[in-house]
């Protein structure tokens, strides 16, 4: 934890038929998240922030200095592109070395062989980058840049290009590398469970301006906008402690409720899901079905859309949001604050954050 | 099951094969075209006469000087070429349409009259001619002045084209990385550029050997080897000019031979 | 510089001898005699040394303003010959033309027949040539002689550059051209001889030649004369001690007879111009004093 941190400063960008700005945003040691449409200006801000462009007005403060007019070369700024841009006419290891200076080489190497040992490519080492796959490629592109020991980390949708099962490994992955790093981030990404694999904090951005910012619960519970909901549809995030893992079954603590999903993690550590809405149901007595999860709460809010209604529902810890047909509502004759029980599987779950 | 065969008649096969005989034709006459007036020289070689004339002073007076010479203008054109060409590749400015055409008036101008003009800025009686003692025409200077002039095209814009299929985004990495703007043209940029450079480098020395229009009226003195080709024709026709043909074709087999020895170091390409 | 037709002469005998003889370097150019004087006008050209086929080219630089030669030394005489070579689609016509059973002119008549020569406004032969038809109109009493085997003064179909116009003969796109007997000669070409008062070589029909004459685009004319090679060191020369022995190499004995080997005709030198400028070596080689 060294404290440090990124401000922007009024920060402006003009161009023909857009403006990026004033922009004022303090980020701290943490991962930001920052979200919005295509065209909101993420990737501007990004580029502010590394000098690829200079701003119409406004700093841009990195640790206590002003870095506004500096080159790109002397900010110590890492960031990490889409397309990683590994140069191909090095392999593995001189991709990675290459922002070193010759004298730090020698120094280096033991900080870079533990690098590569965490992200677990120290055997892709001497190979041309040309074999490497899509996931490979995204963790060399983040050793490159964790090497140089950057101030603070920029990413634009680094996982974009990959394939889901590769996507949903490297994100908690970096989560795990960029946080035992401990320098600011921030992230872009346009996907939801990204987020919520990797936030300690959301921005979001509209338009050219910050709409909202803060912590992931307060805005994933906020639902202050209707922009808001477009970006996260809505699935329920679920975080709590590992109490137990066996055989393949995780039970967490989350206040005094518990939820049991699959996979094995260790003992003690906070592990977050994702539920989706459509995989709660719901009923009015407590019945024994293949569903793991029998969760009782209370009906807070109901929301009808034509045929579907979403029902919110809350125990003391958690919050959880099902939807059901209108008909299957009205059948139930599900009111608002109705006791009533919450049930989905232990597979429903998807498992987007690991902290140990 | 002998209808799973259909490789023979189906009317995809026959199309490819009817487009492959055409493209055949076609560039097998390219081929002739351009093989058989060579091929047809050895016919007319009269082997003493041939020997006779291959050990010459002034011809290989002539083959060292045209090595040397092009190997120089090369290397002037490569040095002023080289960053003028990652400019047009990298930067829009104003006038940049300009630029581009100008460079393209060497390679546009009949030889003669780039030699004709060049003379007009260079000769004895000019402001340069006057203001300086050396001798920039009928002299090597000359001819490094008239080659340089009509090989730059081709360095020029081979070197820009090759810049311009780097992405930029390489050089962008590079400097995030810490390299500043002189760091990454040269371990990033020209690296990633290298075989267009390359080619740029070999048709320049190549067309800086085979020059004569310019290099005549600059430095008609001392002869290159396409002059004394020129010469040996005008003194005793072919035959008397075959030797010479013969070196200068030996002398553009060593330029592709190499060309080829270097392209096969470059295995690579950029994969985004 | 030189006149072309004299290529092979200079660069195969004259140039490394008298480089071996004296020990003074030499760089010669040929091209078409009205050409050089050109450039040297245009500043294109600074030679030391220009040696001109017939006084024309060079009394262009006397009468220059400013002046860019002040005199000329006549040394040599050539003549006009038609050469042509085993290729040529006329060959037996031509044989027979060469051996005096048919007349030359018939045989260049022929509607298909193809004859080269050189651009009159380049090169004295090129206007030698029109001149030497002209004369044959004169001479044969048939005034179509020149119509029917040149056409046009400058008839794009005969003209040839001076370089290729050997090629072109040696690998038969023409069928003869208009050559000096020396050019002839140091190519190995067959060659017609035309009667003397119509091949400009003989000082002797000087008044019979003067009656033919061409026009160039500047407006100045030219009249049949003996074709005498000259030469004369350039005003602007830098070199001047050096070209004086070159000159006095050229006009030498050996000088000579190495021109006479490759069918030239050394006549006795004789001055034209400002006599005073001429340089005192040059006025004694040409007087007999030193040979």
């Amino acid at each position: 934890m060294t404290g440090l941190e990124l401000e922007l400063v009024r920060l402006t960008k003009k161009f023909p038929g857009f403006t990026l700005g004033p922009l004022d945003l303090k980020v701290e040691d943490e991962i930001l998240v920052m979200v919005g449409l295509t065209g909101s200006g993420k990737t501007t801000v990004l580029n502010l922030i590394s000098g690829i462009i200079r701003p119409d007005n406004g700093s841009v403060i990195l640790d206590g200095s002003e870095i506004t007019h500096l080159t790109i070369e002397s900010r110590k700024v890492g960031y990490s592109f889409q397309t990683p841009f590994l140069f191909p006419h090095l392999n593995v290891y001189e991709n990675i070395i290459f922002g070193l200076k010759k004298r730090d080489e020698q120094a280096k190497k033991i900080y870079v062989k533990k690098l590569l040992d965490d992200m677990e490519i120290s055997h892709l080492c001497n190979r041309k980058i040309q074999g490497l796959s899509g996931g490979e490629m995204q963790k060399v592109s983040l050793v490159r840049m964790l090497a140089v020991e950057p101030k603070i980390i920029l990413m634009d949708e680094p996982l974009a290009h990959l394939d889901i099962p590769t996507r949903r490994k490297l994100r908690i992955e970096f989560r795990r590398v960029l946080r035992r790093y401990g320098v600011p981030v921030i992230y872009v990404t346009h996907l939801e469970d990204e987020v919520y694999s990797l936030a300690d904090s959301v921005a979001i951005l509209s338009h050219g301006k910050i709409e909202n910012k803060g912590k992931l619960e307060a805005i994933v519970s906020s639902h202050s906008s209707h922009f808001v909901s477009e970006i996260f549809v809505g699935a329920n995030y679920i975080e709590g402690k590992v109490i137990e893992s066996k055989d393949g079954i995780t039970i967490i603590e989350v206040g005094s409720d518990l939820v049991e999903t699959l996979g094995d993690y260790s003992t003690g550590s906070r592990i977050g899901l994702l539920l989706r809405p459509e995989d709660v149901f719901l009923s009015k007595d407590a019945v024994k079905t293949s569903a793991r999860n029998v969760i009782r709460a209370q009906v807070i809010k109901l929301v009808r859309q034509v045929s579907l209604t979403d029902v919110y529902l809350q125990t003391d810890y958690l919050h959880l949001r099902a939807k059901i047909t209108e008909k299957a509502r009205n059948d139930l004759g599900i009111k608002m604050g109705d006791q009533i029980y919450a049930m989905f599987k232990a597979i429903s779950p998807q498992i987007v954050r690991e902290d140990s | 099951m002998k209808d799973r065969n259909l490789t023979k008649n189906t009317p995809g096969r026959l199309k490819r094969s009817r487009f492959d005989m055409i493209f055949l034709v076609l560039a097998g006459a390219m081929v002739a075209y351009v093989s058989y007036p060579i091929v047809n020289i050895f016919t007319l070689l009269k082997p003493t006469t041939f020997l006779e004339s291959m050990v010459r002073s002034e011809v290989a007076n002539a083959f060292i000087l045209s090595l040397i010479t092009a190997t120089i203008s090369t290397l002037l054109v490569a040095i002023f070429g080289i960053p003028l060409a990652y400019f047009l590749a990298r930067i829009h400015f104003k006038g940049k349409f300009l630029v581009r055409l100008i460079v393209i008036v060497p390679l546009v101008l009949p030889p003669l009259a780039s030699g004709a003009l060049l003379l007009g800025i260079f000769g004895p009686h000019s402001m340069l001619g006057k203001a300086f003692p050396l001798e920039f025409t009928q002299s090597v200077l000359g001819v490094i002045i008239a080659q340089t002039y009509v090989a730059s095209p081709f360095m020029i814009l081979a070197s820009q084209a090759s810049f311009e299929s780097v992405d930029e985004s390489y050089e962008k990495v590079a400097r995030i990385l810490g390299k500043n703007r002189l760091e990454t043209f040269l371990h990033v940029t020209l690296p990633l550029a290298k075989t267009g450079i390359l080619v740029g480098f070999i048709m320049a020395w190549v067309r800086s050997v085979g020059e004569l229009g310019a290099t005549m009226m600059m430095a008609y003195n001392p002869h290159t080897i396409s002059i004394q080709v020129f010469e040996d024709n005008a003194v005793g026709g072919l035959s008397n000019a075959l030797p010479t043909i013969l070196l200068v074709i030996v002398l553009s087999m060593i330029a592709l031979a190499i060309f080829y020895i270097l392209r096969k170091e470059e295995a690579l390409k950029p994969i985004w | 510089m030189y006149a072309g037709s004299l290529l092979k002469t200079f660069e195969s005998a004259l140039g490394p001898s008298f480089q071996k003889d004296t020990g003074y370097g030499y760089l010669g150019e040929g091209r078409g005699s009205l050409q050089i004087a050109n450039m040297i006008i245009d500043e294109q050209r600074t030679p030391d040394v220009f040696i001109s086929a017939g006084r024309i080219p060079i009394l262009k630089l006397i009468d220059h303003n400013p002046v860019l030669a002040q005199w000329l030394v006549k040394f040599a005489s050539a003549e006009l010959v038609i050469a042509y070579t085993p290729n040529s689609a006329f060959f037996n016509s031509l044989e027979k033309a060469r051996k005096g059973q048919l007349m030359w002119y018939e045989v260049l008549s022929n509607d298909r027949f193809r004859f080269g020569r050189t651009d009159p406004e380049l090169d004295p032969m090129g206007y030698y040539t029109i001149i030497s038809a002209k004369l044959a109109n004169l001479y044969y009493g048939d005034q179509k002689i020149k119509e029917r085997i040149l056409g046009d003064d400058r008839n794009p179909d005969q003209i040839f550059p001076e370089e290729a116009l050997k090629t072109a003969l040696e690998s038969g796109q023409i069928d003869a051209a208009a050559s000096y007997k020396h050019e002839a000669v140091a190519r190995g070409l067959l060659y017609i001889t035309l009667p003397k008062e119509i091949n400009l070589s003989n000082l002797t029909f000087s008044n019979f030649y003067s009656q033919a004459y061409y026009t160039l685009r500047t407006g100045q004319t030219i009249y049949g004369e003996p074709i005498l090679f000259s030469n004369t060191i350039l005003k602007t020369s830098r070199n001047i001690d050096e070209s004086i022995v070159f000159v006095k190499f050229l006009l030498s004995e050996k000088g000579q007879h190495l021109l006479k080997n490759d069918g030239l005709n050394p006549i006795k030198p004789s001055i034209e111009g400002d006599f005073e400028k001429v340089p005192s070596v040059i006025k004694s080689v040409v007087a007999g004093d030193q040979k």
